[in-house]
């Protein structure tokens, strides 16, 4: 029996030689690359974005980084699978369809180490025309896009980060001499999604795109008597690589001037304020305003029919977790401020009395604003020094904005205080950022000082403490501004990350894709910037704490509270889903299912993991020769053991 | 694309030991057996190496310790499986002694027969040598000799093939019992072990071979490590047999340079794969090539002791 056992346990020590020994040599083939998948998204006709085959496709290294490279990949044959590798000034619409209707290629791996020479953006002209306010407009905000982002590719594709890339273009390099060995990679991000939302929902591989959306207020309570500003902004961004969505110019300069805004009104004397003001960041804007529509139809439609018996702030029927929206009412509203595209303003060529350049900001207005156009000319003027100032549009439309779901149902309902809206941007007409949805529309794409974003924050923030009742003394805290700046557009390592957040995040690249929205209505998937930036809006709104030696969020009573450092804050901040109003939870299927098309409709594949893995490329010649050689031995042994036996047993005897 | 890689590795590897082992020794029952009995054996020594190698953690990364002491181990079970292999050798009789017997017996009976008749059973001798040499080929060409012999004759002689007859199928359920000739038993055990070194050496590499990617030599970053490995698994595994084949023939017949030979040859082929190993004086070439030598230079050897021994004689 013992001997039994002792026998067990060796072949399990030899067993597991064995199987380590195996993934080594696997380790030692293949190389795991950091990269960013193109992913799937179902739309209501069909698909859009790549998908690799199941089990990856691969293929050796082909470079093109000049129009002589390019030319070349036709008449290009020393492997049939090929793994084009572009140089991002090669990466558009127009090379890579004709590239890939040309000639079959098995993925693509896009370098990010060069950064794009021209204007590109791969989104539409006129971005999510058809669920804006002018679905017929014949205006182009956006000329550069070519809805590259809104293509089909039956093929993977996968950014590389920084080092990664400049190491890929050293070995594709290495490649063109044609000699062995070469080096190829395996481009595995299989999406289960396949033809369009509806088959795909059905089937249960997609999830809805959305998200949370984030509204703050520094009352405690929302006082109903008193007329409502709205201050906004997209809180979302886009890129053709999802992960690679800092979109800096689209948002994140925006959410940079809120926040700040909000740190300095925190320390403002709010007593004398006869009005309220909620500062609202709308989630997956970009694929059809989908928060900013779903909270106005929440505040004009949502009635709730059984409350939930646990938590008197949440509704079971039909789900949502915070019913404190309830408060705002509709008719309340009194003005409409948003903040766009801020980060590329234009040098007006007049210069302040210290000899800085002044930028121009664009008003957008609607409904009559006048007033809220005055009160930021006069803050503006009224501050010595100022690097901007404000003109007002020559167009007669607003730009694509979050405010046209608000101006829809006002033009409908008509609130009775309304004023009008006022989107603020950097842009007359066409925008000034060349990157509109691209991955380079990072920290890189911004084009003002920070003495500009210091003295916009000063403005904004001044302009709406005077509209909100107060005396229009703003203090703005530099290092806020600057810890915060670089947090959400350069890298998402920052000490308010740290010091807010429970988990570190796993990219550092702060990216504001607003992903999918959750596997059930009370079940969300928020990403690690969302959540920051809910967690850093109540922190800056907050109005009592209380040192409760906390752990957790959960470890404060309420659902609006957040631990920091052992201390429960307590705030008026809500999240908001933001899923389309097309999608229904449907519970006896467990799905979501599409219930009124005319809304936008958009929903993510899933997917197990995608990863590009490098390795070594044989010559596919020598690999027939031996296979061949191998054949002929194998006739050779064959014929000699048979003249043996055949012949040479009469002649010899063996013992 | 690398299918074509791993079925040429797959081919290059195994061809001439597969096809010995189904030509040759699968047509005999107790070969299989004695081949499975070697890959066992082979298996267990392996197993004995491994475990060496676990228990002596500091050296687990010196390749000539372990190498040295997964040798010595090979050719103690080889010992000792010789040992078990001839246990009973004298007791039993070889398929040819047996053949032997019998042709001397039926020749004994015809001569006596011969005796009693006077001179025609001549023939008879005859035709039973035939049967006893060709044992399914019942048809002989002796037609022609038989022509004038009378009805009677024929009659009697059809009885006594009748006989020869059972005695060629109790011959041959002897046979069954009995075992195949020494020199093809000690193959058949070196396939075995070959075939098991090659399926836990090189399987688990050549599986690897089927992805998309390959691996090339850290000796020689131009050359194909499977397509390397694959050739010297090749060389390893007639090697394993020549080995066998050898050093049975040696502990049989006392010859004990011809074991010397197997362990220093062993030895020494062992220690060639270590010039893979991804340093400045090392080649994957000299490797393969000595190792190529060695492997053509043993088969040669091999067949000449045989010749030079009793174990292979010319039918004169």
């Amino acid at each position: 029996m013992k001997i039994k056992i002792y026998f067990i346990v060796f072949i399990i020590i030899v067993l597991s030689n064995v199987i380590l020994s195996q993934s080594s040599i696997e380790e030692k083939m293949y190389v795991s690359l950091n990269s960013y998948p193109c992913t799937r998204i179902m739309t209501l006709n069909g698909q859009i974005g790549c998908s690799s085959s199941h089990g990856g496709d691969s293929g050796i290294l082909y470079l093109i980084d000049s129009d002589e490279s390019y030319n070349n990949y036709f008449s290009y044959n020393q492997q049939k699978d090929i793994i084009i590798v572009f140089d991002s000034n090669y990466f558009n619409k127009t090379l890579l369809s004709t590239l890939y209707t040309k000639k079959k290629m098995n993925g693509a791996l896009i370098l990010t180490d060069v950064e794009k020479t021209y204007p590109y953006s791969p989104e539409l002209q006129y971005p999510i025309k058809q669920y804006g306010l002018y679905p017929d407009s014949s205006l182009v905000w956006n000329p550069n896009g070519d809805g590259f982002t809104y293509q089909s590719f039956p093929f993977p594709m996968f950014a590389l980060e920084l080092e990664t890339s400049s190491y890929i273009r050293n070995l594709s390099t290495i490649n063109r001499n044609g000699k062995y060995p070469a080096y190829g990679a395996e481009l595995d991000s299989f999406m289960q999604g396949a033809i369009n939302a509806e088959t795909c929902l059905r089937r249960g591989f997609c999830e809805p795109v959305g998200g949370q959306s984030i509204w703050s207020s520094f009352s405690a309570e929302i006082d109903q008597s008193k007329p409502i500003i709205l201050v906004m902004l997209p809180l979302d961004t886009t890129a053709f690589f999802r992960d690679l969505a800092t979109g800096t110019d689209q948002s994140a300069y925006a959410l940079v001037v809120l926040l700040s805004i909000l740190n300095s009104l925190q320390g403002v004397d709010k007593t004398k304020w006869d009005k309220e003001v909620i500062f609202a960041m709308w989630n997956s804007e970009r694929w059809g305003y989908v928060g900013s529509t779903n909270f106005v139809n929440d505040l004009l439609n949502f009635n709730c029919t059984s409350l939930n018996s646990d938590n008197e702030n949440s509704c079971s029927s039909p789900p949502i977790l915070d019913l404190t929206f309830e408060q705002i009412k509709f008719e309340n509203i009194y003005a409409i401020i948003e903040f766009n595209q801020l980060g590329r303003p234009i040098k007006s060529g007049i210069k302040t009395p210290n000899d800085s350049d002044i930028y121009n900001l664009v008003f957008h207005p609607n409904g009559g604003a006048d007033q809220l156009m005055n009160v930021f000319t006069q803050s503006a003027q009224s501050f010595e020094n100022s690097t901007i100032q404000f003109k007002t549009t020559t167009q007669k439309e607003l730009p694509p904005c979050s405010s046209m779901s608000f101006i829809k149902e006002i033009n409908k309902k008509s609130a009775p205080n309304f004023i009008g809206t006022l989107v603020i941007t950097d842009h007359d007409y066409q925008y000034n950022n060349q990157y509109f949805g691209y991955e380079q529309d990072n920290a890189g794409n911004i084009d003002t000082t920070r003495s500009t974003l210091i003295d916009m924050i000063q403005v904004f923030s001044t302009s709406i403490d005077l509209l909100a009742g107060g005396n229009g003394t703003v203090k703005v805290d530099d290092f806020f501004v600057r810890d915060i700046y670089s947090c959400l557009t350069s890298s998402f390592t920052c000490s308010w990350v740290t010091s807010l957040m429970s988990t570190y995040p796993y990219n550092p690249i702060p990216n504001f894709y607003s992903s999918v929205y959750g596997v059930s209505p009370v079940n969300h998937i928020s990403s690690i910037e969302t959540r920051f930036v809910y967690k850093l809006a109540t922190y800056l709104t907050q109005h009592r704490t209380n040192a409760t030696n906390c752990t957790y969020d959960s470890d404060c009573d309420t659902a609006s509270s957040i631990c920091v450092s052992k201390v429960c804050i307590y705030s008026n901040t809500h999240f908001h889903d933001a899923i389309s109003l097309a999608f229904s939870f449907d519970n006896s299927k467990s799905s979501w299912t599409i219930v009124n098309s005319s809304y936008p409709v958009f929903v993510e594949s899933n997917w197990d993991y995608t990863t590009v893995r490098l390795f070594h490329v044989g010559s596919y010649t020598n690999e027939i020769w031996f296979l061949v050689s191998g054949l002929i031995e194998l006739l050779l042994s064959v014929g000699i053991i048979f003249y043996i036996k055949k012949y040479l047993s009469k002649r010899y005897k063996l013992l | 694309m690398t299918q074509v890689l791993f079925y040429g590795c797959l081919f290059i590897t195994f061809s001439p030991i597969l096809a010995f082992f189904f030509m040759v020794i699968a047509k005999n029952s107790q070969l299989v057996i004695l081949t499975i009995g070697g890959s066992f054996f082979w298996l267990v020594s392996i197993l004995i190496s491994a475990i060496w190698w676990y228990i002596i953690p500091p050296m687990r990364e010196q390749w000539w310790f372990i190498i040295s002491f997964s040798v010595l181990f090979q050719e103690i079970f080889r010992y000792i499986f010789y040992r078990l292999y001839s246990y009973g050798f004298n007791d039993r009789p070889s398929l040819n002694q047996i053949k032997e017997t019998r042709h001397q017996m039926a020749l004994d009976s015809m001569r006596k027969r011969k005796q009693q008749n006077g001179g025609s059973s001549s023939n008879e001798i005859e035709s039973i040598n035939n049967e006893i040499n060709n044992n399914n080929n019942n048809n002989n060409n002796d037609d022609d000799e038989n022509k004038e012999i009378t009805e009677e004759e024929k009659e009697k002689i059809k009885i006594e093939k009748q006989k020869q007859r059972e005695i060629e199928i109790s011959a041959r359920l002897e046979t069954l019992s009995a075992r195949p000739n020494h020199t093809l038993s000690s193959a058949a055990i070196g396939v075995g072990s070959g075939v098991a070194y090659g399926f836990i050496m090189f399987g688990s590499i050549l599986w690897e071979s089927t992805g998309p990617g390959t691996l090339f030599s850290p000796a020689c970053p131009t050359v194909n490590l499977f397509m390397l490995s694959s050739i010297i698994t090749l060389f390893m595994t007639l090697l394993h047999v020549v080995y066998n084949v050898l050093a049975f023939q040696g502990y049989r017949s006392k010859k004990y340079h011809l074991v010397a030979f197997v362990i220093i040859t062993h030895f020494v082929t062992t220690y060639l794969t270590l010039l893979n190993l991804p340093t400045k004086t090392t080649s994957c070439f000299g490797s393969v090539f000595t190792v190529g030598v060695i492997t053509l230079f043993s088969v040669g050897f091999c067949i000449f002791s045989l010749l030079k021994s009793d174990s292979i004689t010319k039918i004169h």
